[in-house]
């Protein structure tokens, strides 16, 4: 009875866990809680909120594990419960001043003010001290100024390694949209960073 | 993003038609969809993409092998046929193709998008091979590839974030609370219908309800042959067998109240009721009814030997 966890594939892990192994969970966990909570953050840019959101994406991802379809790659999924959490948790704390998406040039001077009234807020708290040092590099800075659904694919893609078909699967979109999301999302990126 | 697919009113650039053939591949993105649309009425541009198809084939051919000397001049002739006229969009065609294949591909810039894709590794091995063999030659494209490549270095060192600590532990208790939630939610559904949860049960179930039914059946089956015992004579067999006990266990005043005018008319009421065909079938079914529940308590409770499904252990 004593697997060794670390060496089994995705696929087998996830049919250990639905027999109901808990080690099999916790394997799970144990590789995927920095992906899936980092995509989180950088998506939602708050520790607190990403950590629930990453909770919930876990317990729905276990709750269902049994209807998981091993055609596709287990990571793909998770991420694609986490990604609809999140879209829903960002879809509902919408603000007017976040519509400024529709111009993409008109985002820095704006999101320049917001984020220095951010750093100079009375009193950070040690979480947002760290949250504020975490995503306050350069590129950084850049990628959450990103319209969400340009961030989300370069995310997929370039720090989580998604092929571009894993990504349209994981987003519900199509491959051409993928294409054209990435090619934007990178010419803002670069013009942002010749900028700063 | 249009911009850079199809420069000139409408017909298609080299990149929509080189899109096009990879998506005859099985490539298929759905800015190939507006591309062949336009491709059915275009003449000029079905012209071009077969020139193009021409090319990818002999690409092909280029991955496999290494190419053998004057291999460009070989696709070339094999290609142009002599007498052959080619249409103005076929030979500006090949003006391109005889570019690229000799090296002086000056004027064959590759697109932002593309240079981003080459630089993802994201593009099919035939445009890859393209885009490969401009870059070497042109400095421009060189450079531009360069400043892509940096975009993504970057972007792929970047880290990765942890959750704060315990985040696992605290995930596996809310789990393990939701579950037991559902769990027991599920059991109190489960012992309000008093279902059978095996198929081992099922058939347990079904065979003991249709033995009372069988039984039932065959009583009701005897009475019909003996003409003299109608339902109404029964009944009224019955009616003074039960009167004949209570009187037995001296309850004058129910005897009392039986022998009363008002017994009688519920007693004929009564009569009316049980000889009419309708009431034998709803009192047979309730019957059934009854039997039914009265097993599957039964079953319930005495616990018949069940055929776990899935067994779910830690
Ligand atoms: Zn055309
Ligand atoms: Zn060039």
């Amino acid at each position: 009875m004593s697997l060794n966890y670390q060496s089994v594939e995705d696929a087998e892990l996830v049919t250990l866990a639905a027999e109901g192994r808990e080690s099999a969970y916790r394997e799970l966990l144990s590789r995927y809680e920095r992906p899936v909570f980092s995509l989180i953050y950088r998506m939602v840019r708050n520790r607190t909120v990403a950590e629930d959101l990453a909770q919930e994406a876990f317990i729905r991802t276990f709750n269902a594990i049994d209807t998981y379809n091993p055609q596709y790659k287990f990571s793909s999924w998770i991420f694609k419960i986490a990604n609809n959490l999140t879209i829903d948790h960002l879809r509902k704390r919408r603000v007017p001043t976040v519509s400024m998406h529709g111009a993409p040039d008109a985002v820095t001077p704006e999101a320049q003010a917001r984020t220095s009234l951010v750093v100079q807020s009375h009193g950070e708290s040690p979480e947002e001290y760290v949250q504020n040092r975490e995503l306050a590099g350069q590129i950084e800075a850049a990628i959450g100024e990103l319209r969400e659904e340009y961030r989300v694919v370069v995310l997929l893609r370039h720090i989580e390694g998604h092929t571009y078909d894993e990504i349209a699967r994981i987003l519900d979109i199509p491959l051409g949209t993928v294409k054209t999301y990435l090619h934007r999302a990178r010419a803002e990126l670069k013009l942002r960073l010749a900028e700063a | 993003m249009n911009s850079d697919r199809s420069s000139y009113g409408g017909h298609l650039d080299d990149d929509a038609i080189q899109s096009l053939l990879d998506a005859a591949e099985g490539h298929v993105g759905a800015e190939t969809e507006s591309a062949r649309r336009h491709l059915a009425d275009c003449r000029g541009c079905q012209a071009r993409v077969d020139a193009w198809r021409e090319v990818f084939g002999e690409l092909g051919q280029l991955r496999r092998f290494a190419p053998p000397g004057r291999f460009a001049e070989r696709v070339l002739s094999g290609i142009e046929r002599p007498g052959e006229a080619l249409s103005s969009a076929r030979a500006w065609s090949w003006v391109r193709l005889r570019r690229w294949l000799t090296g002086r591909a000056a004027d064959a810039h590759l697109s932002g998008r593309r240079l981003q894709e080459f630089a993802d590794g994201a593009l099919s091995r035939q445009h890859a091979t393209l885009a490969k063999t401009h870059v070497a030659a042109c400095g421009d494209c060189e450079s531009r590839l360069a400043g892509w490549q940096r975009l993504i270095a970057t972007l792929e060192v970047l880290p990765s974030f942890a959750p704060a600590a315990g985040f696992a532990e605290r995930v596996m208790a809310r789990w393990r609370e939701v579950a037991e939630e559902t769990t027991g939610r599920s059991r109190a559904t489960r012992k309000w219908l008093l279902l059978p949860r095996s198929p081992r049960g099922w058939v347990l179930a079904g065979t003991l309800t249709s033995m009372p039914v069988a039984a039932f059946a065959a009583v009701a089956a005897f009475l019909s042959t003996v003409p003299q015992l109608t339902t109404g004579g029964l009944a009224t067999y019955l009616w003074w067998q039960a009167r004949d006990a209570l009187s037995a266990l001296g309850s004058s005043v129910l005897a009392a109240v039986m022998q009363s005018g008002a017994a009688f008319r519920a007693y004929s009421l009564a009569d009316y009721l049980i000889a009419s065909p309708a009431t034998a079938a709803a009192a047979a079914a309730g019957f059934t009814a009854l039997m039914f529940s009265s097993i599957w308590i039964l079953h319930r409770n005495i616990g018949f030997p069940r055929l776990a499904l899935r067994h779910v252990h830690n």
